[in-house]
Protein backbone atom coordinates (compact mmCIF):
# COMPACT_ATOMS: atom_id res chain seq x y z
CA UNK A 1 0.00 0.00 0.00
CA UNK A 2 1.36 3.28 -0.53
CA UNK A 3 2.68 5.48 2.06
CA UNK A 4 3.49 8.60 2.93
CA UNK A 5 7.06 9.71 3.45
CA UNK A 6 6.81 13.06 6.24
CA UNK A 7 9.47 14.94 7.23
CA UNK A 8 9.32 17.16 10.10
CA UNK A 9 12.18 19.96 10.75
CA UNK A 10 13.05 22.16 13.42
CA UNK A 11 15.79 24.76 13.26
CA UNK A 12 16.93 22.64 15.90
CA UNK A 13 17.05 19.71 14.21
CA UNK A 14 15.25 17.07 11.89
CA UNK A 15 12.47 15.71 14.36
CA UNK A 16 10.86 13.05 12.53
CA UNK A 17 11.49 11.26 9.11
CA UNK A 18 9.58 8.27 8.30
CA UNK A 19 7.10 6.30 5.91
CA UNK A 20 3.93 6.25 7.52
CA UNK A 21 0.22 6.02 6.91
CA UNK A 22 -1.28 8.66 8.12
CA UNK A 23 -0.65 12.09 9.30
CA UNK A 24 -2.89 14.85 11.17
CA UNK A 25 -2.19 18.24 12.37
CA UNK A 26 -3.92 21.40 13.36
CA UNK A 27 -3.70 24.24 10.93
CA UNK A 28 -4.77 27.55 10.80
CA UNK A 29 -8.33 26.84 9.51
CA UNK A 30 -8.75 23.82 11.87
CA UNK A 31 -7.88 20.51 11.60
CA UNK A 32 -6.86 18.56 8.58
CA UNK A 33 -5.35 15.11 8.05
CA UNK A 34 -3.22 13.53 5.14
CA UNK A 35 -3.50 10.22 3.59
CA UNK A 36 -1.57 8.91 0.47
CA UNK A 37 -3.06 10.04 -2.65
CA UNK A 38 -3.35 13.59 -1.42
CA UNK A 39 -3.96 16.35 -3.05
CA UNK A 40 -0.89 18.90 -3.36
CA UNK A 41 -1.91 21.42 -0.56
CA UNK A 42 0.01 23.97 1.29
CA UNK A 43 -0.74 25.27 4.78
CA UNK A 44 0.53 26.93 7.55
CA UNK A 45 0.13 25.39 10.91
CA UNK A 46 -0.76 26.50 14.17
CA UNK A 47 0.23 25.80 17.85
CA UNK A 48 -1.25 22.01 18.53
CA UNK A 49 -0.96 18.67 18.59
CA UNK A 50 0.75 16.14 15.34
CA UNK A 51 -0.37 12.78 15.16
CA UNK A 52 0.96 10.34 12.67
CA UNK A 53 0.04 6.52 12.78
CA UNK A 54 2.47 3.99 11.64
CA UNK A 55 1.40 0.39 11.38
CA UNK A 56 -1.40 1.03 13.57
CA UNK A 57 0.99 2.65 16.02
CA UNK A 58 0.44 6.24 16.91
CA UNK A 59 2.82 8.68 17.20
CA UNK A 60 2.67 12.17 18.82
CA UNK A 61 4.63 15.69 18.46
CA UNK A 62 3.83 18.87 20.19
CA UNK A 63 4.25 21.42 17.80
CA UNK A 64 4.95 25.25 17.66
CA UNK A 65 3.90 27.31 14.53
CA UNK A 66 4.62 26.54 10.90
CA UNK A 67 4.26 25.27 7.22
CA UNK A 68 3.04 22.20 5.64
CA UNK A 69 3.30 21.24 1.97
CA UNK A 70 1.86 17.79 0.65
CA UNK A 71 3.46 16.70 -2.86
CA UNK A 72 3.29 13.90 -4.04
CA UNK A 73 3.00 11.55 -1.02
CA UNK A 74 5.51 13.54 0.41
CA UNK A 75 4.59 15.80 3.33
CA UNK A 76 6.77 18.44 4.61
CA UNK A 77 6.34 20.28 8.03
CA UNK A 78 9.10 23.32 8.96
CA UNK A 79 8.24 23.80 12.55
CA UNK A 80 9.77 26.66 14.67
CA UNK A 81 9.60 24.39 17.61
CA UNK A 82 8.43 20.61 18.51
CA UNK A 83 9.22 17.53 20.62
CA UNK A 84 8.22 14.23 20.10
CA UNK A 85 5.60 13.08 23.00
CA UNK A 86 5.40 9.73 22.78
CA UNK A 87 6.24 7.02 20.31
CA UNK A 88 4.81 3.44 19.58
CA UNK B 1 75.45 43.99 18.59
CA UNK B 2 73.31 41.43 20.45
CA UNK B 3 74.68 40.42 23.21
CA UNK B 4 73.77 37.32 25.00
CA UNK B 5 71.76 38.58 27.18
CA UNK B 6 69.65 40.43 24.59
CA UNK B 7 68.80 37.36 23.04
CA UNK B 8 67.61 35.36 26.08
CA UNK B 9 65.60 38.33 26.32
CA UNK B 10 64.30 38.24 23.22
CA UNK B 11 63.75 34.19 23.41
CA UNK B 12 61.37 34.88 26.59
CA UNK B 13 59.52 37.56 24.71
CA UNK B 14 58.74 35.44 22.27
CA UNK B 15 57.99 32.88 24.40
CA UNK B 16 55.69 34.14 26.03
CA UNK B 17 53.94 35.49 22.92
CA UNK B 18 53.93 31.63 21.91
CA UNK B 19 52.16 31.11 24.97
CA UNK B 20 49.56 33.56 23.86
CA UNK B 21 48.84 32.35 20.59
CA UNK B 22 48.42 29.29 21.61
CA UNK B 23 45.72 29.56 24.29
CA UNK B 24 43.81 31.51 21.65
CA UNK B 25 44.33 29.35 19.47
CA UNK B 26 42.57 26.63 21.47
CA UNK B 27 40.00 29.06 22.55
CA UNK B 28 39.00 29.53 18.10
CA UNK B 29 38.93 25.71 18.11
CA UNK B 30 36.11 25.36 20.88
CA UNK B 31 34.25 28.09 19.59
CA UNK B 32 34.81 26.23 16.26
CA UNK B 33 33.37 23.19 17.24
CA UNK B 34 30.33 24.63 19.36
CA UNK B 35 29.56 27.19 16.20
CA UNK B 36 29.97 24.13 13.53
CA UNK B 37 27.86 22.06 15.65
CA UNK B 38 25.04 24.98 15.49
CA UNK B 39 25.35 25.41 11.68
CA UNK B 40 24.97 21.76 11.15
CA UNK B 41 21.67 21.75 13.38
CA UNK B 42 20.21 24.29 11.24
CA UNK B 43 21.26 23.28 8.00
CA UNK B 44 18.25 20.85 7.17
CA UNK B 45 15.48 23.48 7.87
CA UNK B 46 17.74 26.45 6.12
CA UNK B 47 17.36 24.01 2.99
CA UNK B 48 14.37 22.55 3.23
CA UNK B 49 13.11 26.05 3.32
CA UNK B 50 14.88 27.27 0.89
CA UNK B 51 13.11 24.46 -1.34
CA UNK B 52 10.28 25.66 0.11
CA UNK B 53 10.66 28.62 -1.40
CA UNK B 54 11.36 28.16 -4.53
CA UNK B 55 8.47 25.43 -5.11
CA UNK B 56 5.86 28.87 -3.62
CA UNK B 57 7.14 31.68 -5.30
CA UNK B 58 7.27 29.62 -9.19
CA UNK B 59 4.22 28.72 -8.39
CA UNK B 60 2.42 32.01 -7.49
CA UNK B 61 2.02 35.17 -9.43
CA UNK B 62 4.56 38.05 -8.87
CA UNK B 63 1.42 40.48 -8.21
CA UNK B 64 0.64 38.89 -4.85
CA UNK B 65 3.01 39.97 -2.83
CA UNK B 66 5.92 43.22 -3.51
CA UNK B 67 8.65 41.03 -1.81
CA UNK B 68 8.70 38.44 -4.73
CA UNK B 69 8.07 41.51 -7.50
CA UNK B 70 11.30 42.57 -9.33
CA UNK B 71 11.05 46.53 -9.13
CA UNK B 72 11.13 47.96 -12.71
CA UNK B 73 13.76 50.79 -11.81
CA UNK B 74 16.63 49.87 -10.01
CA UNK B 75 18.23 53.40 -8.24
CA UNK B 76 18.83 52.08 -4.44
CA UNK B 77 21.18 49.21 -3.66
CA UNK B 78 21.64 48.01 -0.28
CA UNK B 79 24.24 45.76 0.88
CA UNK B 80 24.12 43.62 4.15
CA UNK B 81 26.84 42.74 5.10
CA UNK B 82 28.59 39.99 7.62
CA UNK B 83 31.99 39.73 9.37
CA UNK B 84 32.98 40.19 12.85
CA UNK B 85 33.78 42.49 15.91
CA UNK B 86 37.13 41.28 16.67
CA UNK B 87 40.62 41.06 14.93
CA UNK B 88 43.33 38.49 15.11
CA UNK B 89 41.52 36.00 12.43
CA UNK B 90 44.17 36.19 9.81
CA UNK B 91 42.40 38.08 6.45
CA UNK B 92 38.45 36.61 7.13
CA UNK B 93 37.74 40.96 8.04
CA UNK B 94 39.87 42.03 5.12
CA UNK B 95 37.96 39.41 2.52
CA UNK B 96 34.90 40.60 3.40
CA UNK B 97 35.91 44.29 3.34
CA UNK B 98 37.55 43.35 -0.16
CA UNK B 99 34.60 42.16 -1.92
CA UNK B 100 32.18 45.12 -0.58
CA UNK B 101 34.49 47.38 -1.98
CA UNK B 102 34.49 45.71 -5.36
CA UNK B 103 30.85 45.56 -5.50
CA UNK B 104 30.84 49.11 -4.80
CA UNK B 105 33.56 50.14 -7.40
CA UNK B 106 31.87 47.72 -9.76
CA UNK B 107 28.46 49.27 -9.32
CA UNK B 108 28.69 53.01 -8.38
CA UNK B 109 27.57 54.01 -12.31
CA UNK B 110 24.79 51.53 -12.05
CA UNK B 111 22.73 52.50 -9.15
CA UNK B 112 22.52 56.07 -7.85
CA UNK B 113 22.88 54.74 -3.98
CA UNK B 114 24.54 51.89 -2.40
CA UNK B 115 23.64 51.39 1.18
CA UNK B 116 25.27 49.28 4.12
CA UNK B 117 23.90 47.18 6.90
CA UNK B 118 26.07 45.94 8.64
CA UNK B 119 27.11 43.04 11.76
CA UNK B 120 30.59 43.28 12.33
CA UNK B 121 32.49 46.26 13.70
CA UNK B 122 35.81 45.59 11.56
CA UNK B 123 33.72 46.29 8.19
CA UNK B 124 32.00 49.15 10.41
CA UNK B 125 35.12 50.99 11.48
CA UNK B 126 36.37 50.26 7.71
CA UNK B 127 33.52 51.73 5.96
CA UNK B 128 33.14 54.45 8.68
CA UNK B 129 35.93 56.09 7.81
CA UNK B 130 35.89 55.86 3.92
CA UNK B 131 32.87 57.84 4.30
CA UNK B 132 30.28 55.22 2.65
CA UNK B 133 26.32 55.28 3.47
CA UNK B 134 25.62 53.06 6.57
CA UNK B 135 22.07 52.37 7.35
CA UNK B 136 22.14 50.59 10.12
CA UNK B 137 25.04 49.06 12.39
CA UNK B 138 24.76 45.86 14.55
CA UNK B 139 28.48 46.35 16.44
CA UNK B 140 29.72 44.44 20.33
CA UNK B 141 26.85 42.02 20.37
CA UNK B 142 27.88 39.25 22.17
CA UNK B 143 25.82 37.42 21.14
CA UNK B 144 23.49 37.09 18.14
CA UNK B 145 20.01 35.93 18.93
CA UNK B 146 16.96 35.17 17.01
CA UNK B 147 15.45 38.64 18.37
CA UNK B 148 18.63 40.35 16.39
CA UNK B 149 17.64 38.41 13.10
CA UNK B 150 14.30 38.91 13.07
CA UNK B 151 15.22 42.51 13.60
CA UNK B 152 17.36 42.75 10.80
CA UNK B 153 14.80 40.49 8.63
CA UNK B 154 11.97 43.04 9.65
CA UNK B 155 14.14 46.07 8.35
CA UNK B 156 15.25 44.75 5.00
CA UNK B 157 11.73 43.38 4.41
CA UNK B 158 10.40 47.10 4.96
CA UNK B 159 13.27 48.75 3.12
CA UNK B 160 12.31 47.38 0.30
CA UNK B 161 8.49 46.93 0.37
CA UNK B 162 8.49 51.17 1.05
CA UNK B 163 10.71 51.90 -1.97
CA UNK B 164 14.27 52.78 0.14
CA UNK B 165 15.89 50.37 -1.46
CA UNK B 166 15.12 48.44 -5.16
CA UNK B 167 17.09 45.56 -4.64
CA UNK B 168 19.32 43.62 -1.37
CA UNK B 169 22.48 41.79 -2.08
CA UNK B 170 24.19 39.84 1.28
CA UNK B 171 27.64 39.63 1.67
CA UNK B 172 29.04 37.09 3.89
CA UNK B 173 31.87 34.26 4.29
CA UNK B 174 30.46 30.79 3.24
CA UNK B 175 31.83 28.05 5.54
CA UNK B 176 32.97 24.94 3.29
CA UNK B 177 35.32 23.34 5.73
CA UNK B 178 37.63 24.12 8.59
CA UNK B 179 40.50 24.95 6.00
CA UNK B 180 37.65 26.62 3.32
CA UNK B 181 35.82 29.66 3.70
CA UNK B 182 34.45 31.65 0.95
CA UNK B 183 33.13 34.93 0.70
CA UNK B 184 29.88 34.80 -0.99
CA UNK B 185 27.82 37.78 -2.84
CA UNK B 186 24.41 36.90 -3.21
CA UNK B 187 21.01 38.45 -3.90
CA UNK B 188 18.31 38.38 -0.78
CA UNK B 189 15.54 40.46 -1.95
CA UNK B 190 13.56 40.68 -4.20
CA UNK B 191 12.80 36.70 -3.43
CA UNK B 192 13.20 34.72 -6.73
CA UNK B 193 12.99 31.09 -7.49
CA UNK B 194 15.42 29.21 -8.61
CA UNK B 195 13.28 27.24 -10.54
CA UNK B 196 10.66 29.14 -12.30
CA UNK B 197 9.53 26.50 -14.64
CA UNK B 198 8.41 24.70 -11.49
CA UNK B 199 4.69 25.40 -11.31
CA UNK B 200 2.52 23.81 -8.71
CA UNK B 201 -1.31 23.76 -8.58
CA UNK B 202 -1.38 24.29 -4.64
CA UNK B 203 -4.73 23.71 -2.33
CA UNK B 204 -3.85 26.76 -0.49
CA UNK B 205 -5.39 27.09 2.96
CA UNK B 206 -6.21 29.95 4.18
CA UNK B 207 -5.19 31.97 1.12
CA UNK B 208 -1.88 32.35 -1.13
CA UNK B 209 -1.31 36.08 0.19
CA UNK B 210 -2.04 35.18 4.09
CA UNK B 211 0.51 31.98 3.81
CA UNK B 212 3.05 34.27 2.00
CA UNK B 213 3.05 37.05 4.72
CA UNK B 214 3.44 34.19 7.27
CA UNK B 215 6.20 32.83 4.73
CA UNK B 216 8.47 35.61 3.49
CA UNK B 217 9.35 36.71 7.19
CA UNK B 218 10.14 33.40 8.52
CA UNK B 219 11.96 32.07 5.36
CA UNK B 220 14.27 35.15 5.70
CA UNK B 221 15.34 35.46 8.73
CA UNK B 222 16.11 31.92 8.56
CA UNK B 223 18.43 32.82 5.78
CA UNK B 224 20.02 35.46 7.50
CA UNK B 225 20.41 33.25 10.41
CA UNK B 226 21.89 30.43 8.26
CA UNK B 227 24.65 33.26 6.70
CA UNK B 228 25.59 34.89 10.67
CA UNK B 229 26.11 31.61 12.07
CA UNK B 230 28.10 30.98 8.78
CA UNK B 231 30.09 33.40 9.07
CA UNK B 232 30.85 33.15 12.53
CA UNK B 233 31.94 29.48 12.26
CA UNK B 234 34.34 31.10 9.16
CA UNK B 235 35.47 33.29 12.12
CA UNK B 236 36.90 30.93 14.37
CA UNK B 237 37.70 28.61 11.94
CA UNK B 238 39.60 31.69 10.42
CA UNK B 239 41.07 32.85 13.16
CA UNK B 240 42.47 28.71 14.55
CA UNK B 241 44.06 28.92 11.54
CA UNK B 242 45.78 32.39 11.81
CA UNK B 243 46.67 31.68 15.13
CA UNK B 244 47.77 27.91 14.85
CA UNK B 245 49.99 29.67 11.99
CA UNK B 246 51.27 32.55 14.59
CA UNK B 247 52.69 29.37 16.84
CA UNK B 248 54.36 27.82 14.10
CA UNK B 249 56.25 30.74 13.23
CA UNK B 250 57.24 31.63 16.80
CA UNK B 251 59.00 27.66 17.30
CA UNK B 252 60.50 28.72 14.25
CA UNK B 253 61.85 31.73 15.63
CA UNK B 254 62.54 30.04 19.22
CA UNK B 255 64.66 27.48 17.33
CA UNK B 256 66.94 30.09 15.27
CA UNK B 257 67.41 32.28 18.22
CA UNK B 258 68.33 29.28 20.39
CA UNK B 259 71.09 28.27 17.96
CA UNK B 260 72.49 31.95 18.05
CA UNK B 261 72.49 31.96 21.71
CA UNK B 262 74.25 28.88 22.21
CA UNK B 263 76.57 29.97 18.64
CA UNK B 264 77.60 33.24 21.34
CA UNK B 265 78.26 31.07 24.30
CA UNK B 266 80.31 29.30 22.52
CA UNK B 267 82.31 32.01 21.32
CA UNK B 268 82.83 33.69 24.32
CA UNK B 269 83.80 30.02 26.27
CA UNK B 270 86.31 29.35 23.75
CA UNK B 271 87.55 33.44 23.89
CA UNK B 272 87.87 32.57 27.96
CA UNK B 273 89.81 29.95 28.00
CA UNK B 274 92.88 31.33 25.10
CA UNK B 275 92.71 34.21 27.17
CA UNK B 276 93.70 31.98 29.70
CA UNK B 277 95.81 29.89 27.85
CA UNK B 278 97.70 32.64 26.45
CA UNK B 279 97.79 33.86 30.15
CA UNK B 280 99.42 30.58 31.64
CA UNK B 281 101.68 30.53 28.37
CA UNK B 282 103.31 34.17 29.40
CA UNK B 283 103.29 33.45 33.05
CA UNK B 284 105.63 30.18 32.51
CA UNK B 285 107.63 32.92 30.18
CA UNK B 286 108.52 35.21 33.03
CA UNK B 287 109.62 32.07 35.51
CA UNK B 288 112.66 31.67 33.39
Amino acid sequence: MARLYVEIITPERILFQDEIDMIEARGTLGEFGVLPGHIQFLTTLEEGEIRCVKDGKKISISAGKGFAEVLNDKVLLLLEKGEILEQG
Amino acid sequence: MATLRDIRRKIQSIKSTQTITRTMKMVASSRLRRSQDELERLRPYAIKIEELKDRIVSSLPESIHPVIKEKEEIKNVLLFACASDRGLCGSFNANVNFAIENFITQNRENYEKIGLYIVGKKIRDYFAKRGALIVKEFVEQRRIGRETVEEISDDLISYYVKGEFDKVFAVYTFFRSPLKQIVTVEELLPVKSKRADQKIDYLYEPDRKSILERFIPQYLSTRIWYMILNSQTSEHASRMNAMENATNNCGEMINFLTLLYNKKRQESITKEMLDIVGGAEAVKKTTY
